[in-house]
């Protein structure tokens, strides 16, 4: 299939992930292949646990670095809670669907109880519909 | 017949595991089964030709498809010139198109 290539049927995807925002470099790699799935047409399923739940915590701030001189604007530091939504408007402008759960469990350890308007609260019991109404899964573990 | 895509994260260089990793891939490879390999993040370090790993360099002599994540070459300035035989640069797509295809996609 080639990229932008419409789909006569729209399909799903499923991705789990659990890497805490800020610490890896697979958290980039997630959302580039977020990001990929919906040029391709595809409806996203995003179960997040662990870590991740931390991803759309709603009050992640962006920082200057004194260190280089640089005011926060001047820094422009990335927050996964605004690549979060910035997918979803995405999905919508492309009128694709894009569903977040985050593992609730793993939401009232950490207290991250605020996330962004496009993550909703749910269970492993989400993760597995998800999949199994998904043409595919793909598991991101930490190792 | 499932085809097979491994995206490859983890390095020989850090993680021992990678050990298995390959001799799995190579084991599908040898039983006939179609298998491509995306190197991704330091996955796409032992790809430059520079870079002596023997467990890597078996993947190169089996029908084994390895594409390198074009984006993870420049982040660590390796040019497409500079990579091994058979292994060819491409986009992350590669990773949704086959998760597209049915293949069945393992992250290491």
């Amino acid at each position: 299939m080639e990229l932008g290539e419409d789909m006569n049927e729209k399909t799903t995807l499923t991705f789990a992930f659990m890497d805490p925002p800020f610490e890896s470099e697979r958290t980039v790699t997630f959302f580039r292949l977020l990001d990929s799935a919906l040029d391709h047409g595809a409806n996203i399923h995003v179960f997040a646990y662990e870590g991740a739940v931390s991803l759309g915590f709603s009050k992640q701030q962006a920082h200057g670095n004194g260190m280089h001189n640089r005011d926060t604007h001047e820094e422009n530091h990335p927050l996964t809670k605004d690549w979060i939504s910035a997918l979803r408007s995405k999905a919508d402008s492309l009128q694709l669907d894009f569903n977040w759960v985050n593992c609730g469990l793993c939401v009232d350890e950490r207290g991250v109880l605020e996330s962004v308007h496009e993550c909703k609260r749910g269970s492993p019991a989400d993760f597995w519909q998800c999949a199994a109404a998904s043409l595919n899964t793909l598991v991101i573990g930490t190792r | 017949m499932p085809n097979y895509l491994f995206v490859q994260s983890q390095d020989p260089y850090t993680d021992r595991v990678t050990d298995d990793q390959f001799s799995l891939m190579t084991q599908l490879a040898s039983e006939g089964k179609e298998v491509s390999i995306f190197l991704t993040q330091n996955g796409v370090i032992p790809a430059a030709f520079q870079a002596k790993c023997a467990a890597f360099d078996k993947l190169l002599d089996h029908t084994i498809k390895i594409y390198a994540d074009r984006f993870s070459l420049e982040q660590r300035q390796i040019a497409e010139s500079d990579l091994k035989r058979n292994i060819e640069s491409a986009e992350i797509h590669v990773v949704v198109q086959a998760m597209l295809a049915g293949d069945k996609v393992i992250w290491n």
